[in-house]
Parts: C-alpha cells; sequence; structure tokens
C-alpha cells in the first residue's frame, strides 16, 4: 500500500483522537473541528510526506499543532483575548457531576502559553511518551520536557492542591 | 542520591530506564514529601485525561467524515452490512468473518441486555481506564469471563501503531463499548480508552438479529487498526502472563 493509500485507511480511525488532542489544545469545540478539519486536509494533500517508520498519530498531531499555532498567531493579531465567552458555552452541555472539574481544567488549559498547552496536551491527555511528543512538536526532548514541567506547575497551581492528597 | 523535580515528573510519566525508575522507587519509598510530588504529578495526569474523554464519545460532525471523503457510517453496524464491507475491502488473509462473527458480535451481543449501574460511572473512567474496567482489561481472558465482571473483553489484538488493545463492553446495563490501549511503556500500568461508544441495548437477546447494537464506529475502528488477526485464548493467555509488555 503506498503512503497515502495507508494514511488514508488509517486516519478515520483516529480522528476521534484528534478531536480530543484539538479540544485540549483549541478548547472551544468549533474551533477546535476547524483544526481537525485542516489537519486532515493537509494530511491527505501531503500524505507522501508521511514517513510510515512514524506513528501515524505523532505525525497527525504535529500538523494539527501547526496549523494551530498558524491559527493562534493570526488570531492573536485580530483579537486580543477570546476567553470569557466560552465559560457559558460549557455549562449546561450536559449535567455530569464532574462538570466543576472538566470547567476547571478547560479555563486552566486555556490560560497556559500556546506550547506548554501542546505539550501537557499530548503527553497528559493523549498519552505519548516524551519522545513521540517532541517529534510531534518538532523539538529536543529537552524542550518538550521544560514545556511540560512548567505547563504542569502552572496546571496545578491554577487547579489547586485538591486533585492531589490533603497535606 | 539528588532527585530533581524533573526526575520525579520522568517517574510518574514512565519516561526513566529501569535503574532509575528503581532507585527512585526506593526513595520514594522513605521519603513522604518525593511521595506526594509523585502523586500530585499522577493526580494531574489522570485529571487532565478524564477531563476531556467525553470528546470521544461525541457523534463525529459530517463535515469531518466528509474531510476523508468518506460517507458517515450507520450509527449500528448490522452483520450483513460488515460482511458486504469486508468483501469490498481487501483483507485478504485476514479472518474478519470469524472475528467479527464469534468475538465481537457474539459476546458482545451476549451480553448487552444486562441492568446495572448507570452510564456515567463507566464515562467517567476517562481517558486512563480505572477500577473494574482496568482489572478487566489487564487479567481477562475474552474466553474465559468471570462472571461477577461488570465489563465484558470482546477481543484481544495488536495495534498498527505497536500496542496491545481490547475492546469491551459493559455488561451491568450501562451498555457502553469500546477499545483500550496498553501503553507502550512497561513502565506505565495504564489502559488508554481509544473509543469509548454508547452501545444500544438490543432489542433482544438472541444472537441471531441483526440489529445488535454494536456500534459500526468501533467495528470499523478495529478493522482498519487492528494488525494480524485477533488473538486466540493462547496468544491472550501469554499477553496477560507477561503483563501486556509491548509485543
Amino acid at each position: 500500500m503506498s503512503a497515502s493509500a495507508k494514511v488514508r485507511s488509517e486516519l478515520p480511525a483516529l480522528l476521534p483522537r484528534l478531536r480530543r488532542f484539538a479540544r485540549a489544545i483549541a478548547k472551544h469545540a468549533a474551533d477546535a473541528d476547524d483544526l481537525v478539519q485542516i489537519g486532515v486536509e493537509r494530511a491527505l494533500t501531503r500524505a507522501e510526506q508521511w514517513d510510515s517508520e512514524r506513528r501515524l498519530e505523532s505525525w497527525m498531531f504535529g500538523i494539527i499543532r501547526n496549523a494551530w499555532l498558524d491559527e493562534a498567531r493570526s488570531r492573536s493579531r485580530r483579537d486580543a483575548l477570546f476567553a470569557a465567552e466560552e465559560l457559558g458555552e460549557h455549562v449546561g452541555v450536559d449535567a455530569m457531576r464532574d462538570q466543576s472539574i472538566v470547567l476547571s481544567v478547560q479555563d486552566a488549559m486555556a490560560r497556559l502559553p500556546e506550547e506548554q498547552r501542546v505539550a501537557v496536551a499530548l503527553v497528559l491527555v493523549e498519552g505519548l511518551s516524551y519522545k513521540e511528543a517532541a517529534a510531534a512538536m518538532d523539538v529536543p526532548i529537552g524542550t518538550l520536557t521544560s514545556r511540560l514541567a512548567r505547563g504542569r506547575d502552572a496546571l496545578q497551581s491554577l487547579l489547586g492542591e485538591t486533585n492531589g492528597e490533603a497535606p | 542520591m539528588n532527585i530533581s523535580d524533573a526526575m520525579l515528573m520522568a517517574y510518574a510519566d514512565g519516561e526513566l530506564d529501569e535503574t532509575t525508575h528503581a532507585q527512585i522507587a526506593r526513595a520514594i519509598d522513605v521519603d513522604p514529601t518525593l511521595a506526594k510530588k509523585v502523586e500530585r504529578h499522577r493526580a494531574l495526569r489522570s485529571r487532565l485525561g478524564s477531563a476531556y474523554s467525553s470528546v470521544l464519545m461525541e457523534p463525529m460532525p459530517a463535515r469531518l467524515s466528509a474531510a476523508m471523503g468518506v460517507t458517515s457510517p450507520a450509527p449500528v453496524a448490522d452483520l450483513a452490512q460488515v460482511r458486504a464491507q469486508k468483501a469490498a475491502k481487501r483483507f485478504g488473509t485476514m479472518n474478519w468473518l470469524a472475528i467479527a462473527a464469534s468475538a465481537v458480535f457474539g459476546i458482545l451481543i451476549g451480553f448487552l441486555t444486562f441492568g446495572g449501574r448507570d452510564r456515567q460511572e463507566v464515562a467517567e473512567e476517562g481517558v486512563i481506564a480505572k477500577g473494574a474496567l482496568a482489572r478487566a482489561l489487564t487479567n481477562e481472558l475474552a474466553s474465559a469471563p468471570r462472571e461477577a465482571s461488570p465489563v465484558r473483553i470482546g477481543v484481544s489484538y495488536e495495534s498498527n501503531s505497536g500496542g496491545y488493545c481490547r475492546t469491551f463492553i459493559t455488561t451491568d446495563g450501562t451498555h457502553v463499548a469500546g477499545v483500550a490501549c496498553r501503553s507502550q511503556n512497561p513502565r506505565v500500568d495504564e489502559w488508554r480508552i481509544r473509543m469509548l461508544i454508547p452501545a444500544e441495548p438490543a432489542s433482544n437477546a438472541t444472537y441471531r438479529t441483526a440489529a445488535s447494537g454494536i456500534p459500526a464506529a468501533l467495528v470499523e475502528l478495529v478493522q482498519r487498526d487492528i494488525k494480524g488477526e485477533s488473538f486466540d485464548a493462547e496468544r491472550e493467555s501469554r499477553a496477560i502472563a507477561s503483563g501486556w509488555k509491548s509485543p
């Protein structure tokens, strides 16, 4: 099978995870799906560039991450902030009892610098190894781990101490 | 030995080599401060995982399926449809019919009608499987399910991306099916849920009905993701005995 045919056949199964990753970095559901759509389109047009030694998901996460950084750059030029309105949109999506937890994690994620958020999403949300996450971000492992550590510190202080054992 | 915060984080993520991992494990045993830091890292990991898990269950927007150039699958697979799809594809020597008919369909259909807890508890398992689900994934043979378990394992296979995966369905009336894949890191004792999807209760408990309530998306994921054939009982036993160390 050609690389392109392989991408085409394997990609649909990855879609739910790509959506989850996109949601973790873009937060807003519609933005996240836009990102996935852009990612899929890019992947299909340049499928022959996929090194089949590499896991497709890692390649796809990289494409989506790049699309997001492009988008975030132009967005930050357009308007400064897009945080407050989204809080309301997540309320009432479903009345699960852990809603407050979901809300605060997403809100905390939204406050991280882009690259820290991507590192956190790859390793803690998607469960990639450091090596795979570094490859997806196209950075050395040391850069990945320092972004991850800073992102974690920030999340822990944003989310408070309640998630670990009480002191 | 001087243990940095970076090392503790890597420890919690299962990223250290065996020797260092063992050294830190010993240090943690005698130092509650270190243990607490590791616990915080793990708690955050687990919390992050759970916070986004519901995205996996959301229906796929048509525009994304369209971007793939595929039409969206019918929400519920029936056996005839799957057979037709299979015939149309080139899975060659792969014994799909046997997998679908015996392992996935038989077992899944058989247990779709049990009553029990509400669905939420399963949804809360999050990205990292926990509790009864994790125990079933780690220990249970598809061929020899334990009656008391609220989860039934469907089929075990090696994924195209390298690790072990297993399908499961709840047998406690929650009507949820899914695929979980074992971490490929031998030091991370984790099953990550790749798909969690509501499974419609079957209208009756017989096996003959085509409208089985098996989510088509689940069948399709396995069809795409499976490398070779699903495990027989012997291969499955070996995987369990090895602690699901990467194939």
